[in-house]
């Protein structure tokens, strides 16, 4: 619609509002995971088992005040 | 454990005990006497609350409820816990560092004393949650989460893509298996 066909029909407005609703979905892609207490359990129980280097954390810290 | 809350008590003291022994792996690395690194346990209780609201306001608005019986509920990507995780252990007063027990040590041992609360939540979040190698862009990451500011889930949308791209550690279980297989995502 235009400006025109507004002002000789302001109740357009909000017919073609409802008809852009009717198409509107609620579902937002979101990244997922973790459904439940247990699965944070889980992630807890499962320990690295391999040696890591965290020096390169510690120095990151000594970069500024 | 209750299905009411994806943070019940019981876990959240896990998770606190968690952070605790990576303050403390920090602090003998830096050679501090352990006496002279002060705890607040309700300010770790606070924190972790906190953490808590954060995962069941992201649920409640992922599934319109709260507690069980929702269908077709994705889950909360591991980002988004390590996010809210990393924020609120770094916001709160947990600990401080007696600034007499320091005075002497060299400058670049103060600068970490300084962060150490950071320090122990990155350190926690890449081993203990997303089980990554620690990144070469953690010195912005933790100037951004010590200096400057950001909210939860930014954060946490960070570390989705860490979790996504970053070096997996080896694992007791491997990643590739249920029900880790659901949690991290290959790039």
């Amino acid at each position: 619609m235009n400006l025109a066909e507004f002002v000789a029909n302001p109740d357009l407005l909000s017919r073609k509002m409802d008809e852009a609703r009717a198409l509107l979905t609620s579902r937002v892609g979101v990244n997922a995971g973790i459904k439940s207490a247990a699965d944070i359990e889980a992630l807890l129980d499962n320990e690295v088992i391999e040696e890591v280097d965290w020096e390169p954390l510690y120095q990151a810290a000594e970069q500024f005040d | 454990m209750s299905d009411d809350t994806l943070l019940p008590a019981d876990l959240q003291n896990r998770l606190a005990t968690a952070y605790i022994n990576k303050i403390l792996a920090t602090v003998r690395n830096l050679q501090i006497p352990l006496d002279a690194v002060i705890l607040s346990p309700t300010e770790l209780t606070l924190a972790l609350r906190e953490c808590q609201k954060d995962m069941d306001i992201l649920r409640f608005r992922r599934t319109g409820n709260i507690g069980v019986g929702y269908e077709d509920f994705d889950g909360i990507s591991i980002g988004k816990l390590a996010g809210s995780l990393a924020f609120r252990l770094s916001r709160y007063h947990i600990v401080h560092v007696a600034e007499q027990a320091v005075s002497g040590f060299p400058e670049n041992v103060r600068r970490r004393c300084a962060k150490l609360q950071e320090l122990a939540a990155l350190f926690f979040i890449w081993d203990n949650i997303l089980k990554i190698r620690p990144p070469k862009t953690q010195p912005e990451l933790l100037y951004l989460l010590s200096r400057r500011h950001m909210n939860q889930e930014m954060i946490g949308l960070t570390f989705d893509v860490y979790s996504e791209r970053g070096e997996r550690l080896k694992t007791r279980t491997p990643l590739d298996q249920p029900p880790f297989n659901r949690l991290f995502k290959h790039a």
